[in-house]
């Protein structure tokens, strides 16, 4: 009889079983790494700069823009950009606020969770009534409102930003604001398994030994949790990425640079002309968002063999 | 049972309060624009600056803003010497000077009918789809259901709502069927209206479905593990009987539970994106102008019209529950 | 008036505006935009197709010799008017439905560019010797509708113009162009001070009988003066009816107005057609806000040949809420018995219509504006006339406009005063002043750099902290493309830009338009003619003196004394062709200052459901629905 697989063994081996997740899993790192090399690859596709104009391509009389040619593999926007290369650049935006604002929301979630549910008493109720407080708010609603009032004042003068300033106008305030609205679930999640585990054997053990607070956190309850917790931030990336675009659409998103969902905010006005420029950043946000859904789903199972989907 | 519902309106107002204390925080404290002179506007001079800063208070400590604001809310009557008149008073807009009450019942209708009309799109796609999928678990059709549920929730709405548009619509679209974008404004009747709101219905029903769906499936599927279900196969109930008495029964409680938080959520300003790409003037299009203007009393108005909204449909739910379920009254 | 974009369509209703309201203007093209692009060695490839288009797409200023009689037309539009009470209407589409409901002492017929005709007057009024009077002689035989029914007198049209100085009917216009009226400022005053004490009198306003109604002057401003009663503020109110709604703040005249005209919004005196009473309540029927404006006949109208308008259909319908343009553009081109009313009509929409529509359905005519991108000249760099000649030069004005769509939207600006205006002629006409930083559409790089050293940057670009400028543009497109690439070409100099999206509304309102709060450049500013007249164009704009702290039209701060001088010099000159010789010459020494980028003679596509034959308003740039009539 062979040992007893570790847990995390086990959950390998459950996710493994899932070749579309595997599959996600692979276009997810192929995605990242677009990300990152997306100078070169534009480059090398011979794609235009993703803000070079290039106004030969718009439509001679009526200056529209135009559909895929061998120049402009996925058609230009109305001010001649190339639309491919205005892709690949928006995967950028896309994962770096999808991976940093899922971080802040989970340490954020994990530290509110694991401070609720192991001092209980009035320290939970603050931190419960609060995130109650905040689920009551409609967070669309509030994001974008925060998201513009943080903008606010930026030409006037006078301080910019969130906070006295400590949160910049773009990328920062996009990040702070989705996280700031989504850390509320994972604090319920960590602290449910907080309450439930601080009863358990061994936590209690080692407080009788005398452990300090700090050591049990560490050394006994969170190494525990990691399970839960990367399950439940991997769930939250999709729903970020999808919120993200949701903010560039409305106008309160990241404007410096190219972002799908700012693309398709400014192809809003041409769509029944210029499909292309919606077609293609949408279908970039789909694959992406499914792709992580498909893990996040796979993550879910491994974790929890009883509930197994499909 | 009178205990119970009183405790839970006093935490519900509580609730309210509290919701209206952080809205104030996050629209009043945290940017660092000037209310007063966004709100003088076209022709102000620094006088009128300076008035517009005292009739809205704004020369008065943080604390005094928030309870003249809180009065403003709370008080059903008109408050002597201010703006503020009848209970939920919500300031008024920057721009048009208007109540931000009356924008907001004004818009109502419309997004009512929205959220109402995807409602039973979804629910009557969901609960189906759902329950076939639990039953054939792991079938071809099982399995194809579950992926393109998952697109659907992949998809975001305002896109899925152009490309609808796209196919679909009677002015834009390659297939001309359905009425397009801001048809809903120039329809007269009733019947009409809905008319043109069947492709927004789609569009943001899409995803819920999705949701529903295979919530309804999981559930199903767990409940269908659960021993008393295998008893009353074993007593050679048909399945037909086991599945619409038991299993549903109880994996559709949770189902209504999540469906009046989701209705609340989407009346409360949510549909924001669906409204924005159909054109459908309703509080989410509202909304959109109003960040599109920076109108901070319009945005944080409809953003605490919102959390009342869903705190009242919770106490709602909560008592209903209480109702059907004793036990939790001595929870 | 300044120029707005229907993206940005929600307008503050009820604020009272200096000299200006947001205006919508549309763009369209003109005739001579292929000969514009051809002399300053624009895109050569197209300038045929162009020329051919333009043929093709010329407004129609005259009905066909067939016009038929009856008929119901529906405009359709996305927003409302500005004011619907013709004494404080102050936008273009407002003027489309005064155009067919008020007669004022003159007007534009559709045809008319330079001098208007005349419709509540018998001719044009006679100015006196020492250019101080001016007097119109009125008809007899106009009568207002329901429930008025009497003959409009002189004093009529004198209560209309005290009127408007009412705090409660907030025009935009009345007080700058008839400054120099005797008795104007104390009439002002009073109505300050008294605003629902009824109509102040203004004492250099007099009507000696029913058909004379004289003016007098305390300077030689009646041009200016008698363009401005070419506006809707000079039709006649009755004031024994009138006087109980003028009383209000705001006044409630607008939703009881009678008409003039051969149309009238509809009342209840009106209801059964065929049998109009007096005995009615003179509130309107047929306007409610935001959604519909209905006009029908007006009973107490006849046809005269006083009245240059023939008044084919029989009923208008003015349909608002269709915020999407390109859908509603869409409705216009396959639907029946449409016009466009407001909007813009996007480009997709113009390209549907020239490639599958019918012919006639598209019509391109200019507008009378213009559009530019103006640079702060208080503010440094750009304080500096070297460095706004170097940016000047670099721009490349044919992509600026081909952001608002191209060669069919209207020709490259090389000036301000825009073709087929008077002094346009003066001032360059399409070929410009001649200045050596507008002489290539396309930019000019090398001339750029010089300019940039004579400013003291040796490299040719701009270096230093005060190359970090801040740029308040629109959120949303055409605008927002606009700046884009503004921001764009801006760069290739050097300079560092800041770019701030907002509502084109707000834009104006919170930055361009109030100097304490403007940036260095504000990309997407423009203004549209009141009347055709340079004064119009030139004096709110650019005159030094008319800078103020809110609500500035003058967006470059310019303030010259040259240029000021020249311009109030202009003001007062009475002759029509040496007026017009001085507005070319202010125009020419403005652009030598070179206070922004002029970047589009706007033009303005109008479009039409191929059963309606429809006469465009020259003047108006918008159809002219007293002439416009169903195909048979």
């Amino acid at each position: 009889m062979a040992p007893p697989a570790s847990p995390g063994r086990l959950f390998w081996n459950r996710f493994r079983e899932d070749r579309v997740a595997i599959f996600s899993l692979g276009f997810i790192a192929l995605l990242i790494l677009v990300a990152i090399f997306a100078p070169a690859i534009v480059s090398l596709a011979g794609a235009p700069d993703p803000d070079a104009r290039d106004t030969a391509a718009l439509d001679p009389l009526f200056v529209t823009p135009t559909g895929p040619s061998a120049d402009h593999w996925f058609g230009v926007d109305q001010l001649g950009r190339d639309v491919f290369s205005r892709t690949i650049y928006g995967a950028r935006v896309s994962l770096i606020v999808a991976f940093a604002a899922t971080l802040l929301a989970t340490v954020f979630g994990v530290i509110a969770g694991l401070l609720a549910g192991y001092y209980r008493g009035w320290t939970d109720t603050v931190i419960s009534r609060g995130v109650d407080v905040l689920l009551a708010i409609p967070y669309l609603l509030l994001a974008t409102g925060l998201a513009a009032a943080c903008t606010l004042g930026q030409t006037s003068g006078g301080g910019a930003g969130c906070l006295g300033g400590l949160i910049k106008p773009g990328l920062g305030v996009v990040i702070f604001v989705i996280a700031f609205t989504s850390w509320t679930y994972m604090a319920r999640i960590v602290r449910g398994q907080v309450l439930s585990l601080r009863e358990k054997e061994f936590v209690e053990a080692s407080r009788s030994m005398g452990a300090s607070d700090l050591r049990i956190v560490f050394r006994e309850l969170l190494p525990n949790l990691t399970a839960p917790i990367v399950v439940y931030a991997s769930i939250l990336i999709p729903q970020v990425i999808l919120y993200e675009a949701a903010l560039s659409f409305l106008g309160v998103g990241v404007t410096d640079q190219p972002s799908w969902g700012q693309m398709i905010a400014e192809a809003t006005p041409v769509f029944s002309d210029a499909w292309w420029y919606m077609l293609f950043p949408g279908l970039a946000l789909v694959f992406t968002v499914l792709a992580f859904n498909f893990v996040g789903d796979a993550m879910q199972d491994a974790l929890n063999p009883r509930k197994r989907r499909s | 049972m009178a205990r119970y519902i009183v405790r839970r309106l006093l935490w519900a107002l509580l609730m309210l309060v509290a919701v209206s204390g952080v809205v104030f925080i996050l629209f009043y404290v945290f940017p660092t624009a000037d209310p007063a002179q966004l709100r003088a506007g076209r022709q102000a001079n620094e006088a009128q600056i300076q008035a517009i800063r005292e009739s809205l208070g704004l020369d008065k400590s943080v604390l005094t803003q928030f309870w003249i604001y809180l009065k403003g809310v709370f008080t059903p009557f008109d408050l002597p010497g201010t703006d503020s008149h009848g209970p939920l008073y919500l300031g008024r807009s920057y721009q048009s000077n208007a109540d931000v009450k009356d924008v907001i019942i004004s818009d109502l209708p419309a997004t009512a009918l929205l959220v109402f009309g995807a409602v039973i799109v979804w629910m009557v796609v969901a609960i189906p789809t759902g329950i076939i999928s639990a039953i054939r678990q792991r079938s071809l059709l099982d399995r194809t259901t579950m992926v393109t549920t998952l697109v659907f929730i992949s998809a975001p709405v305002f896109w899925l709502g152009l490309v609808a548009l796209y196919l679909f619509a009677q002015d834009v679209g390659i297939i001309p069927i359905f009425p397009g974008i801001g048809s809903y404004a120039n329809a007269d009747s009733f019947l009409a209206k809905c008319g043109t709101m069947l492709l927004p219905w789609a569009v943001l029903a899409a995803a819920t479905a999705a949701i529903y769906a295979r919530y309804l499936r999981s559930q199903m599927i767990d409940v269908m593990q659960e021993d008393y279900i295998r008893t009353a196969r074993a007593k050679g109930l048909p399945e037909n009987r086991v599945i619409g008495k038991h299993v549903l029964r109880s994996a559709i409680t949770p189902i209504v539970t999540l469906l009046g938080l989701d209705v609340a959520v989407l009346l409360a300003g949510n549909a924001i994106l669906t409204e924005t790409v159909f054109n459908i003037p309703g509080i989410g299009a509202e909304t959109f102008n109003a960040i599109k203007r920076t109108d901070l009393p319009m945005i944080q108005g409809i953003t605490l019209f919102g959390a009342f909204f869903i705190v009242t449909l919770n106490l709602v739910v909560d008592i209903v529950y209480a109702y059907l379920d004793p036990r939790v009254r001595y929870e | 008036m300044s120029e707005s974009n229907i993206n940005d369509d929600s307008e503050t209703k009820g604020t009272t505006m200096r000299m200006k309201v947001l205006r919508v203007l549309i763009p369209g093209m003109l005739l001579a935009a292929a000969l514009a692009l051809a002399a300053c060695g624009g895109d050569d490839s197209t300038s045929s197709d162009t020329e051919a288009a333009q043929e093709q797409y010329a407004a129609p200023t005259e009905p066909p010799a067939d016009a038929q009689q009856g008929g119901s037309l529906d405009v359709v539009a996305a927003s409302d008017v500005d004011y619907i009470d013709p004494g404080a209407a102050y936008y273009q589409f407002t003027y489309m439905v005064t155009a067919a409901t008020q007669s004022p002492l003159t007007a534009y017929a559709p045809a008319d560019v330079e001098e208007s005709t005349p419709l509540l007057a018998t001719e044009l009024p006679t100015v006196s010797e020492d250019g101080k009077t001016v007097t119109y002689t009125l008809r007899d035989d106009v009568e207002f509708s329901p429930p008025v029914s009497r003959v409009a007198t002189a004093d009529d049209v004198k209560y209309a113009i005290e009127r408007s100085l009412l705090p409660g009917v907030p025009n935009g216009y009345v007080q700058t162009y008839l400054a120099g009226v005797e008795g104007m400022d104390e009439a002002i005053k009073e109505a300050q001070d008294n605003p629902t004490g009824g109509a102040p009198e203004i004492s250099g306003i007099t009507a000696p009988d029913d058909t004379t109604l004289e003016i007098e002057l305390t300077d030689t401003s009646s041009i200016g003066v008698i363009g401005a009663l070419t506006l809707p503020v000079s039709s006649p109110v009755p004031e024994e009816y009138a006087k109980e709604f003028d009383a209000e703040n705001p006044s409630t005249y607008g939703e009881h107005q009678v008409a003039t005209g051969p149309y009238m919004i509809a009342n209840a005196c009106v209801e059964d057609a065929d049998n109009p009473t007096d005995n009615c309540d003179g509130e309107l029927t047929g306007y409610t806000p935001n959604k519909e404006i209905h006009l029908v006949r007006n009973p107490n109208w006849k046809a005269s040949e006083g009245d240059f308008r023939p008044a084919f259909l029989d009923e208008v319908t003015i349909q608002e809420g269709f915020a999407d343009t390109v859908s509603a553009s869409k409705k216009v081109l396959t639907g029946s018995h449409l016009v466009n009313g407001d909007f813009t009509t996007p480009p997709s929409a113009i390209k549907q219509a020239a490639t599958e529509g019918e012919e006639g359905q598209l019509t391109l005519t200019p507008s009378g504006g213009n559009r530019y991108i103006a640079l702060n000249t208080q503010m440094a760099p750009f304080d500096d006339i070297n460095v706004r000649k170097a940016v000047i030069a670099n721009a490349n004005r044919v992509d600026l406009r081909n952001t608002r769509g191209g060669e069919l939207t209207g020709p490259v600006a090389t000036h301000f005063l825009p073709p087929e205006f008077p002094g346009f002629e003066e001032a360059g006409g399409l070929e410009g002043t001649g200045l050596d930083f507008l002489a290539s559409p396309e930019g000019d790089p090398e001339l750029a750099a010089e300019y940039m050293k004579k400013a003291g940057y040796e490299s040719g670009k701009c270096e230093g902290p005060e190359c970090e400028i801040t740029m308040v543009g629109d959120d949303a497109p055409p605008g927002s493309d606009t700046a884009a690439v503004a921001e764009d070409q801006l760069e290739q100099l050097g300079f560092d830009v800041n770019y701030q999206k907002v509502a084109h509304d707000i834009m104006y309102t919170k930055f361009c338009s109030t100097p304490s709060n403007a940036p260095e450049v504000c990309p997407n500013v423009g203004w549209l003619k009141d009347f055709n007249d340079g004064q119009s164009m030139l004096d709110p704009t650019f005159n030094g003196e008319n800078v103020v702290p809110e609500n500035n039209s003058n967006w470059p701060q310019l303030d010259v004394k040259e240029v000021n001088d020249a311009i109030n010099e202009a003001k007062l000159i009475d002759d029509l062709e040496e007026r017009n010789q001085a507005w070319g010459e202010v125009d020419t020494l403005i652009t030598e200052q070179a206070p922004a980028i002029p970047y589009i003679w706007d033009d303005q596509a109008n479009i039409q459901s191929a059963d309606v034959a429809g006469v465009i308003n020259k003047s108006n740039a918008n159809w002219d629905l007293a002439f416009t009539s169903l195909k048979p």
